[in-house]
């Protein structure tokens, strides 16, 4: 008696043993795997709403184009340009742990619509451009019209590897945040300070919109 | 023993497959709806799509408009697409720009760096959809335009201020659009043409 209920008990366990492996093959298979779709719209993920940086009495965080400007010709001897929007007199700083939150949907996303570089179609400008694209349409979504993100993308002379990608004529996105300015690679999500990034003194032309 | 091994491994797997599937739909909760965008629809030349240089377009650019002080050229090859598959571009990004912030179309005048964004937005759903089908070296060409605005043209007046603008070169030559009034018009017959003073794509 007790053997057959020894053998039983075994039975059940090999079931449940098969059920686990096969549940966990499905959802490794099918988690992320491809962008969620209906039969007309994709389902893009986004992160949370926009939050900004503050100042030490609670009100919002603004930076100027000419500042921006300030802190790239200071670290790099390459500098010749900022492009910006004559319209905006200052650009909001997103909280830091937001701006991350945003890069992690932004990386979520190209690896669910498994994008993948490809020259001149779809390369490192277009990487920055979306995030960059993508980051300010949150800060609408929170309401703040008259401004945009103290976001941009530049492109940078590197000599330098940095974030996995080779030394050569490259677009990267760079943020302010409460934490400084810092230089993103949208196709990984690595940040560095400025201060920090080996191609620092190459960056040669900035785009603040 | 090896019972209770074959049920924690069973309880790990499936606990483990629970975290694996929490962590990559983190974001969940928060998404939302883009609409599918047509299969791309450029133009070939001789069974190959035709193509443009950039540095050629500037210089065209640079002797046609006299008055414009700056190109920015970031590709070296731009392709053609149809003016169809330029207006369902057009449409997909309003739609997903709508359905984002859906609070937009209350606000008396649109947002600072509407015409950049909605460019950049509307240039990636181009090349990620043109990059998914086809082999094909280049870029679209969607990108941002200035002009004084000199001359009224339909719902805008003349007000002699830099006015932004989307340009997309399609099979019917440039295509210029406005992003407030939502005026589309041939490049040949912009009103403010000659005032165009920036370019950037």
């Amino acid at each position: 008696m007790i053997f057959l209920k020894r053998m039983h008990l075994k039975i059940v366990c090999k079931k449940l043993l098969v059920t686990g492996f096969l549940c966990l093959l499905t959802l490794l298979l099918f988690s992320g795997s491809a962008l969620s779709e209906k039969n007309d719209t994709y389902i893009l993920p986004i992160p949370g709403t926009f939050i900004p940086a503050l100042n030490n009495d609670q009100s919002v965080r603004y930076i100027t184009a000419d500042t921006i400007e300030a802190l790239f010709q200071q670290q790099s001897k390459e500098f010749k340009v900022l492009y910006r929007d004559r319209d905006i007199k200052q650009y909001i700083i997103p909280q830091h742990a937001w701006l991350k939150d945003m890069t992690d949907s932004f990386l979520t996303l190209i690896r669910q619509a498994k994008l993948k570089g490809k020259a001149d179609t779809w390369d490192c400008e277009n990487y920055s451009a979306l995030l960059n694209a993508l980051t300010t349409v949150r800060i609408w979504e929170a309401g703040y019209f008259d401004t945009r993100g103290a976001v941009g993308w530049l492109r940078v002379d590197a000599k330098k590897e940095w974030a996995g990608l080779p030394g050569v004529m490259h677009a990267l996105m760079f943020a302010v945040t409460e934490n400084g300015l810092f230089i993103i690679e949208p196709q990984n999500g690595q940040f560095v300070r400025l201060e920090a990034y080996p191609n620092k003194q190459f960056i040669q032309e900035v785009f603040l919109f | 023993m090896k019972m209770y091994n074959t049920l924690f491994i069973t309880t790990f797997c499936l606990v483990t497959a629970f975290f694996l599937s929490a962590g990559e739909n983190s974001h969940a909760g928060n998404s939302v709806e883009l609409r599918k965008v047509p299969p791309p629809e450029i133009i070939a030349l001789d069974g190959k799509a035709k193509l443009l240089y950039g540095e050629f377009i500037k210089r065209q650019l640079q002797k046609r408009f006299p008055s414009l002080q700056d190109v920015v050229v970031s590709d070296k090859r731009y392709m053609f697409i149809t003016a169809n598959w330029f207006n369902e571009l057009r449409a997909a990004t309003e739609d997903f720009i709508d359905k984002q912030v859906p609070e937009l179309a209350s606000q008396p005048e649109l947002p600072a760096a509407y015409g950049a964004t909605y460019t950049m937005l509307m240039s990636s759903i181009a090349n990620i959809a043109v990059a998914k089908r086809y082999k094909v070296k280049a870029s679209v060409l969607i990108g941002v335009v200035t002009a004084k605005n000199n001359k009224p043209w339909g719902k805008i007046k003349a007000d002699g201020k830099v006015r932004a603008y989307l340009i997309a070169l399609t099979e019917d030559g440039a295509l210029i659009y406005d992003f407030s009034t939502r005026q589309l018009v041939k490049g040949k017959e912009f009103p403010n043409k000659e005032y165009i003073n920036k370019m950037l794509f």
